[in-house]
């Protein structure tokens, strides 16, 4: 082992991901193209509307945010 | 990494701040190797006790180091947890230095008393493991009359008013009788159920028939999203362990609220393993010869927690472990091969994790599948590990003899 000198570990946090709002799969934050589908990730599709994931993506994001704010 | 229930708990859930400053949040402490069943899954190889297992003194002084780290709960496991004599005292420590305590138990032989006794230590929840209804359970956990027990304690814990939560491992046999094990679960009052994949480590390398292939991933997440829905209909919520991913269509379900993704693996980051005679690792089920930190008896946990190499490894988020798909996946940066404790016991080095239904998915549009092969057996030694060949196959045509 090193020396008795014990420095607080510092860590990465994990990127963040939004769903791609063509396709519904993740993509990486700020995607304009979606890798997956090819489609521009920030249209709203049908799918995506009508299907419930607008209210998780938009719980997600309150989330993040408060995350944000606390740290 | 096997991780218990009650993920949900707000108190284990890692902040953003947790992992800039890599807050131990989360630990799962084997008090003792000891056991009662002999699981032939067990990675452990639980049965007896090991040669120089921490005094109650020394225990306690492990609890006030965790403590002064931020760590919120501690989960104690074995073996079995209650074999060791002075488990309520360290229930009742743990509860004392305001850290959450669970416990992870195969409850065969946990009376009703017994629990009662906990829940006045301050034990705030307890996580049975229930791996199939009961022939397929006794089989497993090699002792008759072992599900019947487990369920007693299910029960035990609705009356007293315990919370708990159900274990299961995903075998190759499991899935046909997963819907009518969440009826029996949903009965015994549980509030939470947790599924992991069994690993390829220890007995289950002996036992390799058991594991599930890759490619069945197709059959099992579909299966595991609609339960995740319908025991959610009955105030069950089903939780994904770290080995259920990654990035497939399910995974906004049953990882929401939170992050709504798989993060990454949380091992010496976020979490914590400690074994039973006082080596420290980042994850309880790591094989001890690859990751084990040293002994929390020679060396203070925070220099072993800051310093030791064997613990650094998921805190830059780097890429450079990566290698065969996961290397060049779109995901890697977040989910840097999942599960560090399936990919690393399988294939004997983390990065490359087969099991992942993205991946899954991605070499089925190309009429492609992998299954795995033993070629080497695992020493008769805890956390050991032997070492199996990744086939890549044609998917047969259907209809066909897989």
């Amino acid at each position: 082992m090193s020396d008795n000198t014990v420095q607080p570990p510092q860590g990465r946090a994990a990127p963040v991901l939004i769903l791609c709002r063509q396709c519904v799969q993740y993509v990486f934050e700020g995607t304009v193209t979606c890798p997956h589908c090819g489609r521009d990730a920030r249209e709203m599709s049908a799918r995506y509307r009508d299907r419930g994931y607008l209210a998780i993506e938009a719980m997600l994001s309150i989330e993040r945010a408060a995350e944000r704010r606390r740290s | 990494m096997a991780e218990p229930a009650l993920d949900d708990a707000p108190r284990r859930r890692v902040s953003l701040r947790d992992q800039l400053d890599c807050v131990p949040v989360y630990v799962v402490w084997e008090i003792t190797l000891a056991c009662n069943l002999k699981c032939i899954h067990c990675g452990s190889r639980a049965g007896h006790r090991r040669a120089k297992e921490l005094s109650t003194a020394e225990c306690i002084d492990v609890v006030r180091q965790l403590a002064e780290l931020g760590t919120r709960e501690i989960s104690i496991i074995g073996g079995e947890a209650f074999v060791r004599r002075d488990w309520l005292t360290l229930v009742r420590a743990i509860h004392d230095h305001g850290i959450d305590c669970t416990m992870q138990t195969g409850g065969y032989k946990l009376s009703r008393e017994m629990i009662e006794a906990a829940a006045g230590a301050g034990l705030l929840g307890l996580g049975v493991s229930v791996d199939g209804l009961k022939p397929l359970h006794d089989r497993l956990r090699g002792v008759s009359g072992s599900y019947d027990e487990a369920v007693r304690v299910l029960n035990d814990c609705r009356d007293i008013g315990l919370i708990s939560s159900v274990n299961t491992q995903i075998t190759s046999t499991v899935m046909p009788e997963l819907a009518a094990l969440m009826d029996v679960i949903i009965d015994a009052g549980a509030k939470y159920w947790q599924v992991q994949l069994t690993v390829a480590m220890g007995n289950a390398v002996d036992h390799d028939e058991i594991l599930l292939q890759p490619y069945e991933l197709t059959t099992l997440m579909p299966l595991l999203a609609d339960l995740h829905r319908r025991a959610a209909e009955r105030n069950l919520t089903l939780l994904p362990g770290n080995n259920i991913g990654y990035f497939g269509p399910y995974d906004v379900l049953w990882r929401s609220p939170g992050r709504g993704y798989y993060g990454g693996c949380p091992a010496g980051q976020n979490a914590i393993g400690l074994e039973a005679d006082g080596t420290l690792k980042g994850c309880p089920s790591l094989a001890t010869e690859r990751y084990g930190a040293g002994d929390v008896r020679d060396t203070p946990i925070a220099e072993l927690w800051a310093n030791h190499p064997a613990l650094q490894f998921n805190r830059n988020r780097g890429v450079e472990d990566l290698w065969g798909f996961c290397r060049g996946c779109y995901y890697a940066e977040v989910c840097r091969g999942g599960c560090t404790w399936t990919a690393d016991s399988l294939l004997g080095r983390r990065g490359n994790n087969p099991y992942c239904h993205h991946r899954v998915l991605t070499l089925a549009e190309r009429g492609i599948r992998e299954r795995i092969v033993k070629v080497e057996d695992a020493p008769a030694l805890p956390f050991a590990t032997g070492r199996f060949a990744l086939i890549e196959e044609p998917i047969p045509l259907e209809g066909a003899d897989a």
